[in-house]
């Protein structure tokens, strides 16, 4: 059989068969290998078949030999479909303009929003944005791409930092994000710096002021460093000293340190408990019956699991039991000392800022007194000794 | 000798399994119930109305008899027939049908 939809673009055409022998002219089509099909009995001696459109030419020398006469009786397919359509072109010109038109408006710009700006700024935006051709009705494939229109507008408006363009069908955002002026430092009132403690000056550097030391020379707790007094003697400007004075500072540090501890070391016995956490609640799924040891130290360890970035609400975890057993600890004098100058300079973080530097540490003196290291360390440090110091009017 | 020919192969056919309609050129018709009727091997269309469609064979006629008859395709040697089959009959050559 053939496919039934192929005649129908190329286009067929049914004809009316007249005759005294009706099948005689079907029977020559065949032998011609016409196509030829849905064959009607309509009438005494009239048939109706349909043929395809290019095979009607042979159509007629047939009928004459077969002595029969054909009427066409209707068209059908594409090829008459088409010319039925252009009989009505009206509705097709319209279907046409109509997806053009529908084209073209989509197309235009039907709106421009500007968010996060000031009204002046919005307003400069808006002239800016004008001048690119950016407003309503004009067409989009004159416009450049968002991301030219962003850095061109970017670089015209002088009070947004940053501005993001995004196209979203006809309409065009804006998204300002306008520049903060940092605020000014507040002035500060006028003043000295003076030294915390006594210390030999290491280094110093003044912003603002007048400096009144040199570098080696040995000041006392309360000595004045930088001075906030400029200018000729006699009509001195008042200012605040700004500036950095580092200043090498002795200290001594005592540490007693015992020469036996006691230190707790495992025996290798272990013992592990599998837990199962469920937000906050801990669910042990293996291992019941931890052993009771005399002394021991639990660790523990909690894995964490995440999906697509996101903590999951329950993790797995275990906890060890470790038995540990105790032990003396008899050590050397010179260790006990090391150990004394590790503690003498936590000590000494106590004492000075986080930005002191060591620069020497020697150990003076040590003595042993019932099983207890006596050590005395001598520090040398550079730290920060300024301090600021109103001047006081009419001082 | 057309005789000899014919019954060499009726024995072909029988020896060696081969379908008959090959073999013989004989019409094989398939009927899907009684609505569609599909036959190979004819000679040509001798009468066709709505209730009755007359075939030529290699010998004789095949007659169909029903009601509502449209030739759906036709082709050389093949054809299908739609409408309501209620009778088939071979007739041999010479007899009037009816």
């Amino acid at each position: 059989m053939k496919n039934q939809w192929l005649h129908k673009v190329t286009g067929y055409v049914r004809i009316k068969i007249t005759g005294a022998y009706p099948e005689m002219f079907i029977n020559r089509c065949i032998d011609q290998k016409l196509m030829i099909w849905n064959i009607n009995h309509v009438g005494k001696d009239v048939l109706v078949c349909s043929v395809l459109l290019d095979e009607v030419k042979y159509l007629r020398q047939l009928a004459r030999v077969s002595d029969c006469k054909i009427n066409f009786i209707e068209r059908r397919g594409f090829p008459f479909f088409i010319r039925k359509l252009w009989k009505r072109n009206g509705l097709l010109f319209g279907g046409v303009g109509f997806l053009f038109l529908l084209y073209m408006l989509s197309n235009m710009v039907w709106g421009v929003e500007i968010e996060g700006a000031s009204p002046q700024v919005e307003h400069e935006l808006r002239q800016a944005v004008t001048e690119l051709g950016i407003r309503n009705g004009a067409f989009q494939f004159r416009i450049p791409p968002p991301e030219e229109i962003q850095s061109i507008v970017t670089d015209e408006i002088m009070n947004a930092t940053w501005i993001g363009v995004t196209r979203k069908g006809t309409t065009y955002h804006f998204q300002v994000v306008e520049k903060e002026l940092a605020e000014r430092e507040p002035e500060e009132a006028p003043g000295h710096l003076v030294a915390t403690r006594k210390a030999v000056i290491y280094d110093l550097f003044v912003e603002e002021g007048r400096a009144n030391v040199e570098r080696n020379q040995v000041v006392e707790k309360g000595d004045l460093l930088v001075s906030g007094l400029i200018g000729k003697e006699g009509e001195e400007l008042k200012v605040s000293a700004k500036g950095t004075v580092l200043g090498e500072i002795w200290f001594e540090a005592g540490v007693t340190v015992p020469l036996s501890q006691t230190l707790y070391a495992a025996t290798g016995e272990r013992y592990r408990t599998h837990y199962l956490h469920i937000g906050n609640v801990k669910l042990p799924f293996w291992g019941w019956n931890p052993p009771e040891y005399v002394n021991n130290k639990k660790e523990i360890f909690e894995s964490s699991w995440s999906i697509f970035g996101l903590q999951l609400p329950f993790y797995y975890g275990y906890r060890d039991l470790l038995e540990t057993y105790e032990i003396e600890v008899e050590e050397a004098i010179e260790e006990a000392i090391e150990i004394g100058k590790k503690t003498g300079k936590d000590k000494l973080s106590k004492e000075f800022s986080e930005d002191a530097e060591i620069t020497g540490e020697k150990v003076l003196h040590h003595e042993v007194e019932d099983g207890k290291v006596k050590v005395i360390i001598h520090y040398r440090i550079v730290d920060e000794i300024a301090e600021k110091q109103p001047i006081i009017q009419g001082d | 000798m057309k005789q000899l020919k014919k019954r060499m192969r009726q024995w072909m056919t029988e020896q060696m399994d081969l379908p008959a309609d090959v073999m013989m050129d004989l019409p094989r018709v398939t009927l899907i119930g009684n609505f569609h009727i599909y036959i190979e091997n004819h000679k040509g269309v001798i009468r066709f109305t709505k209730e009755e469609l007359r075939l030529r064979l290699t010998e004789g006629e095949l007659l169909v008899v029903g009601s509502n008859f449209v030739i759906k395709n036709i082709l050389p040697e093949e054809m299908l027939l739609e409408g309501v089959i209620q009778d088939i009959r071979f007739i041999k050559e010479g007899s009037s049908g009816r």
